[in-house]
């Protein structure tokens, strides 16, 4: 147990480093030439900053600034309820259609894996695209507005940006999961539960899904980060008034490093929980 | 390998894809100098008047036209060159410089592992469109009161293609010494180096032959990824070459036609509610060429697998009919029951 804090703490540690050294870069450029002392001075300015984050401000106008911190709080929440409940959502619906898979007859999961490997070639700006044709079309058939694109508004919508969000994702879940499941069918103990006669239904849940939860955790990190470059295009596309939206309205290094730190802390907590229940079930699988 | 590559449809269709592409937009540069046929004004047989542009796409075949009546079709052959041409290239920068520090690092720094792999599992976290988008758009957007760029055309483009290669640099350097660093701990390293084989002759006769292909399989899957960026940067109106602005709050245009500029210049609400076509051939042709780089991926990773199998097979040189029977083995089957130790 110690082990693993000092472990995921060093971890912790070392990324919060790359990020503040990395989100500084940028003022290492003044247009296309290099300027060093511009960087260490962005650093220390970073550095400072987390000392006194009731210091930092933002122009909302030429000459009108704001103080970051209490304005930044909702935004954050907002943007990171999107993500994590499209990532939870997606994980939900490769778990669901993968399970479902194994009923199928063989010639057509065949279809189906043809169907996932184009869904998931798409370019997420594909998809988001036809949603925002999709909303339009809607619109001029119905005159009900799903989501505000395009205009402006302070208005705070989940359950649409959720959904789009999640659709990519659960492609890449559902292969991954698809996958784990066929290694993990082809072992020998699955051969054991069947000759006693344990129905696939049960072997599944029972047996496979537990068994699996490490690799579909080792591909969740790379999903996860995926999910949150693409964010920023779905908050753009939406318009909603999420962290990333106030990334980019705001060019400004310093802005990116806070505001990544503050991203990135709730994902690392998350990654914790996640590894701590993963060694708890195994622990116990290991026990029985 | 080639002759491998040639048998899988999948590689050779999304290469003939993008060859082609390529290949019609530069003869189209040579040939018509990038003039881009205008229709201002449709008539029907009788001279009655049909409508002023845009033109859908079923008035002016195949991808309509834009508000100044310019052939969409035309403009988005003019872009392939860029957008295709700039992932391929950046794509090839970034490998070729990931290539040498992955040398030095498989080869000298594998020790410190670790300590690699950690650092670059941080820098992951930070999403690149958007550190992209800080870095680059003080280059790329043109000055809206003066309309005009602070650097020429190639700087600009130079600037962000170099930038997009040299971000990601450390993540693919580690993977491909990575690569390597696991390559030398075969067994047939062990014996090639008790039988005096220098380290030079080591990596040219026994890590090279494996490496390249798992480069050529990376460096399509990072053509992918800078395609992506290159969309995702034109659709926050980041255009590859740059943003001319020429009113603050007013539509942004392209200096090159490239794919993702053009989704990027179409990108707004008026646009989109009203001549839906202007976004969505872009899309569709940078939807395509993910899709053929896809195919080529995927044909390349079977053509790998075939390849080996082939190989086993030649190598095996025994009499006759014991030769069929090793024909009708799978390739990954236990010839006797192994006994495990434990």
């Amino acid at each position: 147990m110690t082990g693993f804090v000092t472990k995921s703490g060093a971890k912790f540690i070392l990324t919060a480093i790359i990020i503040i050294f990395a989100g500084s870069l940028p003022k290492l450029f003044v247009g296309i030439s290099f300027d060093f002392s511009a960087y260490l001075k962005e650093i220390h300015n970073v550095l400072s900053a987390m000392i006194h984050p009731s210091e930092l401000f933002f122009y909302t106008q030429p000459e009108v600034t704001k103080p970051i911190f209490p304005y930044l709080w909702h935004p954050f929440f907002y943007s990171m309820k999107i993500f994590f409940g499209s990532f939870l959502l997606a994980l939900l619906i490769g778990l669901i259609f993968s399970y479902f898979t194994f009923f199928l007859p063989r010639r057509l999961r065949k279809v189906i894996s043809a169907i996932v490997f184009i869904g998931e070639s798409l370019p997420d700006l594909f998809v988001i695209i036809t949603i925002q044709l999709l909303i339009v079309w809607f619109y001029k058939q119905t005159h009900i507005l799903l989501a505000n694109v395009g205009g402006m508004g302070d208005h705070y919508v989940y359950l649409l940006p959720i959904i789009c969000l999640a659709i990519l994702p659960s492609f890449l879940f559902y292969r991954v999961i698809l996958l784990a499941c066929e290694d993990e069918l082809g072992k020998d103990y699955i051969d054991m539960a069947r000759s006693k006669g344990i129905r696939l239904p049960a072997l599944l849940i029972r047996h496979v899904l537990r068994n699996m939860l490490t690799s579909i955790f080792f591909h969740s990190k790379t999903i996860i980060w995926m999910l949150l470059s693409n964010l920023l295009v779905f908050e753009y596309l939406f318009n909603i008034r999420g962290i990333t939206m106030f990334m980019y309205e705001y060019p400004e290094p310093l802005i990116f490093t806070i505001c990544m730190l503050m991203i990135f802390v709730p994902i690392f907590l998350f990654f914790m929980i996640v590894q701590l229940l993963i060694q708890w079930f195994t622990g116990q699988r290991v026990v029985v | 390998m080639i002759k491998a590559l040639l048998k899988q449809p999948l590689f050779m269709m999304g290469f003939l894809f993008v060859v082609i592409l390529i290949a019609a937009s530069f003869y189209y540069q040579f040939k018509y100098h990038n003039k881009l046929p205008q229709t201002t004004l449709l008539y029907d047989e009788n001279g009655k008047l049909l409508g002023a542009p845009p033109f859908s796409p079923s008035e002016v075949p195949p991808f309509g036209t834009d508000r100044s009546g310019f052939n969409m079709g035309i403009k988005l052959l003019i872009g392939a060159k860029w957008t295709l041409g700039a992932a391929i290239l950046i794509a090839f920068v970034r490998m070729g410089l990931a290539f040498i520090l992955g040398l030095l690092y498989g080869n000298y720094l594998f020790r410190f592992k670790r300590i690699f792999t950690a650092i670059v599992d941080s820098l992951t976290v930070i999403p690149l469109t958007l550190f992209a988008y800080i870095v680059l758009s003080s280059v790329l957007v043109m000055d809206s009161f003066t309309s005009t760029f602070k650097y020429p055309l190639w700087e600009r483009a130079g600037f962000e293609g170099l930038f997009l290669a040299v971000a990601v640099v450390p993540v693919v350097s580690v993977l491909i010494g990575n690569e390597i660093g696991t390559l030398y701990k075969n067994e047939y390293i062990d014996s090639a180096r008790i039988l005096g084989g220098s380290r030079l002759h080591l990596f040219c006769h026994h890590i090279l032959p494996h490496l390249l292909p798992k480069l050529f399989v990376i460096f399509v899957q990072q053509i992918i990824q800078v395609m992506i960026i290159i969309g995702h940067l034109g659709f926050l109106g980041l255009l590859f070459g740059g943003t001319m602005k020429f009113q603050p709050g007013m539509a942004l245009l392209s200096s090159t036609q490239e794919w993702a500029g053009l989704i990027g210049v179409n990108n707004n609400i008026q646009s989109i509610s009203i001549y839906p076509w202007l976004v969505m051939g872009p899309i569709i042709m940078m939807t395509l060429g993910i899709i053929a780089f896809n195919f080529m991926l995927v044909g390349l990773q079977k053509a790998l697998e075939a390849n080996k199998v082939v190989k086993l097979k030649r190598g095996v040189r025994l009499e006759g009919t014991v030769n069929k029977d090793l024909r009708a083995l799978e390739p990954f089957s236990f010839v006797t029951p192994r006994i495990d130790e434990s």
